[in-house]
This record gives structure tokens, C-alpha cells and sequence, in this order.
């Protein structure tokens, strides 16, 4: 037996690179040692060495794939109407992150983003007035579908409203967030986000989605303004459902 | 007037589609992929950091795409095998039938991995991140993402029979493949 062990991912991580100079070291010690033990460890490495290169190659075809024109030009139009880059060096300690106002999509959508200011989802002529905000951070029951309705799930509140989890995220602030659909029980509906402030749900923002049929505004950029919401605020990546439940336990604690 | 971050997106197209295909399974959904990822780069280009690689930021940009994509659809789109797609015209005339074949196996080796050994196959071994970077663009820890790999390795080598002689070692080109 060789006196040092190493594991699938040490020869994994050889194979790769990324082992550590000491560990490679004596990697390259014991693969030149003992005549069995040696032998054993290089094919194990020769695995993770090959398959590296056949995973490579197997899928290098895919890049001779011809990208369809409307990608290659949407990107230029994107190019052509964006802001003239700037060449200021950023404190680099910073994130960068773009303010929300600056965001041509954002603006573009009437209706769309209350932070915690009093809000409108339907205009003031709309049929059936504005939906009730008073749900959204503050009905318990609605916070109690938030801090329990695993995304992906959805759950009607005892006045008809019907709510979607979508996912949970972390704020830059690292407040824990959650994106959900509401269907009021007439017909008007929205995706929100609202944050957990160590006390309560609080919303952060909400996009009308769609009206009632009966020719109430639909505005056609609703789920772009949450992208760019998110992308605005520098939201983290959803959580897994395991995460996802570990922190929404937290809440209750 | 040339933009060299829309330059620079442009070249990594034919990467996103394949990762988004990856991702996905299914041409069309990843052509939306690919198009919602080229919008919030351009709305959130302010926030990538050019000491970094822009495939790295793209693809976790493309991926938490996906997972919203998900969760509002509920639905895991429609999934067809990606191995039975034309392959792309241009074969390497020095390789031999054996070879075109093998690597045909090998991808639909890879399509049959679960998605979570898929997506580090392709982010690492043929996107050539490092450990960490996919661990950023996943958002998990390096440890995961190892075990992962190396659980997605060795479950590709068991279903390509790949059994090497030991005499390979120390010649590591490993190119044979």
C-alpha cells in the first residue's frame, strides 16, 4: 500500500489541472512508485483524462452548427442602441450594477414598479379599480404562503386570490426573496417580489401581467422588466428546492 | 461603430447554443434561450467584471434563464434526444468510422447523464472552465461541483466501455479519443 491515498476527485482534479502542487507532487511520486499500486492509479487518472478528451471532442460538431441570423442581429441591434460604452475606470472593489431607471425596457412599461410606495396595478378607469395591495406584504395569509408554498406550487387564499410560487432568490442585500404570480379573483393578475426583512414580507416590486378580457392595458413587456428587475439589482441565481426550503425553515424559526 | 462586447457575444454564440442545448434539450427552446441571454447581458453588461470570462458569465446568466423558464412553465420542456440531430457537416476526413461513431455514442452518452452531471461535463471538460468558475456560474460550492464531475466521468467512462491499458500512462495526451 502507498502511504499517501488519493481519491477519484485528487485524480480528477490532476487530470485537470487543478490539484494542488503539493498534492500533484505526490501524485507524481506514487505514480512513479510501487509497480501495482502505480499502475492502478494511472488507469484510474487515464479515466478522468479521457473522458475530458472524448467529452470535447463528442460535442465540438456542435459548434459548426450554423447560430440563426435573427440571434447574430439581434445582438448588433442591441449593440447600435445601447449606450456608448465609457471608458472611466470603476472603483473595482464595486459592483457595477446599473440603476433601474437607466433601464430602457423597465421604462417602457407602464404600471410597473411600486417600491413600496403605494402602487397602481390597473388604472384608475379600469374596471373593477385597483387590486388591493393590502395582500401582497402584509394579509398573513399571503405571508404564510410565502414563508411555506415551494415554487413551483401555487395555493388560493380564502378570497379567491390565487398565488404561484416561482422561485426564491437572495437580494444583493442577502434579504431572502421570493417571485410569485397573483391572480386576483377578478381576473387581474401580476408577478411580484417581495423580501423578507428579518420581520415580514415587504414587495419590492410588481408587473401587471394581464387584465381582464374585457379590454383592460396588457402590457406586452411585463416579464422583461422582472428580468430586468433582477438583473438591475443584482438578484442571486434561484435557489435549489433544497435550499429553497432550508431558508424558508429559517423564516419560521 | 464596432462594439467589442457585442463582437465578443457574437463569438460565443455557437458556445451559448450548445450549452443552452445542453441545458434544454430541445432546438427551439434553446434558440429562446439564447435570445433571452443576449437581452439580459446587454441590460446587466454593467455588472460583468472584465477580469472574468464573459462564457462564464453568459452561461450563468443562460442557465438561471432556464430555471425560471421552469418554474414559471412548470413543465421541463419538451425533451428530445439531441444525438439523433444531424450531425454538422464538416467530418474530419482523417478520422475513421470508428471513431465518428464512437464520439456519436459518446454524445448521446453525455444526453443520457442527469442534468446536474451534464451541465459540469459541458462547463468544464468541453467549455474548459475552471473548478471555480463553474462553481460561480452554478452557484454551489467547488466541492459539489467535483463530486459531480467526477460522478459524471466515471459514469460516461462505464458507458463507453473505456477500459485503458496502463502502459497509456505517463504518455497523457489522452487524444486517441
Amino acid at each position: 500500500m502507498s502511504a499517501v491515498e488519493f481519491s477519484d476527485e485528487d485524480l480528477m482534479a490532476y487530470a485537470d489541472g487543478e490539484l494542488a502542487d503539493d498534492r500533484a507532487e505526490a501524485l507524481d511520486l506514487a505514480l512513479a512508485g510501487d509497480a501495482a499500486p502505480a499502475q492502478r492509479l494511472a488507469q484510474r487518472l487515464a479515466l478522468f483524462v479521457d473522458t475530458r478528451g472524448l467529452a470535447a471532442e463528442a460535442l465540438r460538431p456542435m459548434l459548426d452548427e450554423p447560430v440563426p441570423d435573427h440571434l447574430v442581429q439581434r445582438v448588433r441591434d442591441l449593440a447600435a442602441t445601447a449606450q456608448p460604452a465609457r471608458t472611466v475606470v470603476a472603483f473595482p472593489a464595486r459592483p457595477a450594477v446599473r440603476p433601474l431607471w437607466h433601464l430602457p425596457v423597465a421604462a417602457s412599461v407602464a404600471l410597473a414598479v411600486g417600491l413600496g410606495a403605494g402602487l397602481m396595478l390597473r388604472g384608475p378607469d379600469a374596471p373593477g379599480g385597483p387590486v388591493s395591495l393590502a395582500f401582497l406584504a402584509t394579509d398573513p395569509e399571503t405571508a404564510q404562503v410565502l414563508t411555506t408554498l415551494a415554487s413551483g406550487n401555487a395555493a388560493t387564499l380564502t378570497d379567491g386570490t390565487r398565488i404561484v410560487a416561482v422561485s426564491t432568490f437572495r437580494a444583493a442585500d442577502n434579504a431572502l426573496c421570493r417571485e410569485y404570480e397573483v391572480t386576483g379573483a377578478t381576473e387581474a393578475a401580476f408577478v411580484s417580489v417581495a423580501c423578507h426583512d428579518g420581520q415580514a414580507w415587504q414587495m419590492r416590486l410588481a408587473v401587471a401581467t394581464s387584465l381582464r378580457d374585457d379590454g383592460a392595458y396588457v402590457p406586452a413587456g411585463s416579464l422583461e422588466t422582472l428580468d430586468a428587475y433582477l438583473v438591475a439589482t443584482a438578484a442571486g441565481a434561484p435557489l435549489a428546492e433544497d435550499q429553497e426550503a432550508a431558508a424558508l425553515a429559517a423564516l419560521s424559526r | 461603430m464596432s462594439d467589442p462586447f457585442a463582437d465578443d457575444l457574437i463569438a460565443l454564440l455557437p458556445n451559448l447554443r450548445r450549452f443552452a442545448l445542453s441545458v434544454c434539450r430541445s432546438r427551439d427552446v434553446a434558440d429562446d434561450l439564447v435570445q433571452i441571454t443576449v437581452e439580459r447581458a446587454f441590460s446587466g453588461r454593467a455588472g460583468f467584471d472584465p477580469a472574468t470570462r464573459l462564457d462564464a458569465w453568459l452561461f450563468r446568466i443562460l442557465r438561471n434563464a432556464w430555471i425560471d423558464m421552469v418554474r414559471r412553465s412548470k413543465t421541463r420542456g419538451i425533451e428530445i434526444d439531441i444525438a439523433d440531430a444531424p450531425d454538422a457537416p464538416s467530418v474530419d476526413g482523417r478520422k475513421t468510422v470508428e471513431t465518428v461513431l464512437m464520439l456519436k455514442s459518446a454524445r448521446a452518452e453525455i444526453n443520457r447523464l442527469p442534468p446536474d452531471q451534464r451541465e459540469v461535463i459541458l462547463l468544464i471538460c468541453v467549455e474548459e472552465l475552471s473548478y471555480k468558475e463553474a462553481a460561480g456560474v452554478l452557484d454551489v460550492p467547488i466541492g459539489t461541483v467535483m463530486s459531480r464531475l467526477a460522478r459524471a466521468r466515471i459514469a460516461l467512462s462505464k458507458a463507453m466501455g473505456i477500459n485503458p491499458p496502463p502502459a497509456r500512462f505517463p504518455d497523457r495526451a489522452g487524444d486517441t479519443a
